[in-house]
């Protein structure tokens, strides 16, 4: 890295002249923040196994391109990361200096019926286990995983949600959906599921983390939760601090649009914005590339998901206006659910303002729903093998 | 009119007076002895049916043929997706031999936005998901129209799976738009009250809205698109939204009963209700074919008539 210059640096007071290494001629760092490098908790890689969405070069330079150093990467590939052997291979990968957190599968093939080898697989270096999004059913085998778990001391990332209710509809059930003629998908998936998980935690004390958060109710039971002393932690991906539903109304059936959880209420929207705030949540990029053959179909049928990587910085820049806070909820807080403190820094420029234009993203998808969305600050660059001298 | 017809949300009254003036000129030339006109003569118009149906599809490509138009008919619910052919690969190939309009039905809502968004066809929606279905409603409210003399003012009430109807759907945002008032009604499961959305009163029993309607519309069960636990039984709904002779003497004089087809005889509607005098039912068939020849010349028809 370049020698940067008159930088405000995270931290520190006044501006600074900053060497990390490497070449390049000097920036000029005027107006410019460097802040601790991004971790994204909820990153749906792509690979193995969806060489249409992501491969590791297209990944982690989407990543950096994002800010991003650290990528808590879900277990939901194909193969399943449900073995140790599955994390030996992944460990050899990382690239750009991005480190990758691999969650292992919670129970076997994510069927959510046999708890994989969490032990084992905790000695390879994973950041926790994780149902992969897709809620276990048996509330009987959540619980023992929760157990068995604690015993371990590792934490669990889970999305909280009722699995029936969650099969419900393709976008928020309101008078929305009503209106576009859309299946609806009802918000009390989330407040039944954040409660069958806060009552589960109070009795086994393990460690979960909840994502991606979505409704108010959510986020008032995790506040909660959290008021009680329960070990629980929430995010909420840095796109639904921006978009709701009302989005959808412009009667084009956008499938970038096409989310699961789905975009809730205007007012859910108000709540996880102040979750935020007031430190409640957490705030991840969500990252979930699709191919276009997966996006460029009816709004039904299309998978759900969006990129995140390379706009969830200014997304959360622009819908919380304060770099500290941004700071806070995108790279201190998540920080402290890794198993190691290590970060790098990224550069980021909160003056400029400009339309994403996934067109010109690192990541090999385009998919992302904050497409044509004119969003408030820019990453300049992410080192994130980097240290300051100090 | 623009390019395509996807729904009735949001299109204005002075097109909708339009549409149904060009059907009420359409229907003479349903009773002439040579029914046909030669405004199409030498276009295309595809029927993509992704799901079966035989009314609609035969509307549309009667009406298609007496404006002179050729009519190609793919019934995709029994080919190619089967194969697992995406839909815009469908498009495609349609698309390559060239139609003008191409008339859509889907699974789906927002299949025939898809598809009016890739390329520079007429796209017709002929149902889409549970969304809108623009066509049917325009002959509801024609059929409503030659009975009642308008549509302004007049209280029509819809009964039994609002919430999973696009025939619902499309006539509560025409008829709204028309300064008619709508009233809902149908078990808990079939009318949720995330249906406020919409521009509609809702009640939960059949006498409710039958006693001061002009119109009484029943919807079919669709037992195809219910969930599970949706209705216990059809002898139970029949009991209770199920509209036979004594609940229809509940309701004005003059009052009209409406049914999209095809009838449950029985269930929604009792077999004296659908035969009575009251029923228009076959009048809604035959005001379909003009509707949809509306439809095709506003949409291909008058493209002409600019350029010539």
């Amino acid at each position: 890295m370049p020698r940067l210059e008159h930088v405000a640096v995270h931290g520190r007071d006044g501006v600074h002249d900053v060497e990390l290494g490497g070449e390049g001629p000097p920036i000029d760092g005027r107006g410019l923040h460097l802040v601790p490098s991004f971790v994204d908790l909820a990153c749906d890689p792509g690979f193995p196994g969806f060489p249409a969405r992501e491969d590791r070069l297209t990944l982690f330079a989407a990543a950096v391109a994002g800010g991003f150093g650290d990528l808590v990467t879900s277990p939901a590939t194909s193969p399943v990361v449900d073995t140790p052997e599955h994390l030996a291979d992944m460990r050899r990968v990382a690239q750009e200096g991005v480190r990758r957190w691999p969650l292992a599968a919670l129970t076997h093939g994510l069927e959510g019926k046999e708890l994989s080898e969490l032990g084992l697989m905790q000695l390879e270096g994973i950041a926790g286990a994780s149902d992969g999004g897709r809620p276990v059913v048996d509330t009987v085998v959540l619980r023992n995983a929760l157990e068995y778990a604690a015993s371990f001391g590792l934490r669990l990332f889970l999305r909280p949600a009722e699995p029936f209710l969650d099969a419900l509809g393709h976008v928020h059930e309101s008078a929305w959906a009503a209106r576009l003629g859309l299946r609806g998908n009802p918000a009390a998936a989330e407040a039944i599921g954040v409660a069958r998980v806060a009552a589960l935690v109070a009795s086994t004390r393990c460690a979960v983390h909840l994502q991606p958060l979505g409704t108010a109710e959510g986020v008032r039971l995790v506040r909660e939760a959290q008021a009680a002393g329960l070990p629980i932690t929430a995010a909420v991906a840095a796109r639904s601090l921006l978009l709701d539903e009302e989005a959808l109304d412009d009667g084009l059936y956008d499938s970038r649009l096409r989310l699961h959880p789905p975009l809730r209420s205007a007012a859910d929207r108000a709540a996880l914005v102040a979750g935020v705030r007031d430190g409640t949540l957490l705030v991840c990029a969500d990252h979930q590339p699709r191919a276009p053959e997966e996006k460029e179909l009816e709004f039904e049928r299309a998978v759900p998901g969006s990129t995140g990587l390379e706009s969830a910085f200014s997304a959360a820049f622009t819908a919380l206006g304060d770099l500290d806070l941004v700071v806070r909820a995108l790279a201190l807080g998540p920080r402290e659910l890794l198993p190691q403190r290590h970060f790098g820094w990224t550069l980021v420029d909160p003056r400029p303002a400009g339309l994403v234009d996934p067109s010109r993203h690192r990541s090999l998808a385009r998919n992302d729903a904050l497409a044509g969305r004119l969003l408030r600050g820019r990453v300049v660059g992410c080192w994130p093998a980097a240290t300051l001298d100090r | 009119m623009t390019k395509d017809l996807l729904g009735l949300r949001g299109v204005p009254r002075e097109e909708l007076e339009t549409i149904l003036a060009t059907a009420e000129q359409m229907r003479e030339v349903g009773r002439r002895r040579v029914k046909k006109v030669p405004p199409l003569r030498g276009r295309l118009v595809v029927t993509l049916f992704f799901e079966n149906s035989t009314r609609t599809r035969t509307s549309f490509e009667l009406a298609a043929k007496r404006l002179s138009a050729d009519t190609l008919s793919f019934n995709v619910a029994t080919s190619s997706t089967a194969k697992g052919e995406t839909l815009m690969d469908t498009a495609r190939t349609i698309y390559a031999m060239q139609p003008d309009a191409v008339v859509v039905r889907h699974a789906y809502a927002g299949a025939p936005h898809l598809l009016a968004r890739a390329f520079p066809w007429s796209v017709l929606n002929a149902g889409d998901g549970i969304n809108e279905h623009p066509s049917q409603a325009l002959l509801d409210m024609l059929t409503i129209r030659d009975r009642l003399g308008s549509l302004e003012g007049r209280t029509v009430a819809i009964v039994g799976d609002v919430q999973h109807s696009r025939v619902a759907r499309s006539n509560i945002w025409g008829l709204t738009t028309m300064g008619a008032r709508v009233v809902v009604a149908g078990p808990g499961t079939m009318c949720r009250a995330d249906f406020a959305g919409l521009p509609v009163e809702r009640r939960h029993t059949i006498d409710e809205v039958v006693r001061d309607a002009d119109v009484v519309m029943m919807l079919r069960i669709q037992h195809e698109r219910l969930g599970r636990a949706v209705l216990p039984s059809t002898r139970e709904y029949a009991a209770f939204y199920g509209l036979d002779l004594a609940r229809l003497a509940r309701a004005r004089a003059g009052v009209v009963v409406m049914h999209p087809g095809p009838i449950n005889r029985g269930v929604e509607i009792g077999a004296d209700v659908a035969d009575g005098p009251q029923s228009v039912i076959l009048d809604q068939v035959t005001n379909g074919i003009a509707v949809r020849m509306a439809l095709l010349y506003l949409l291909l028809g008058k493209a002409d008539d600019a350029a010539a």
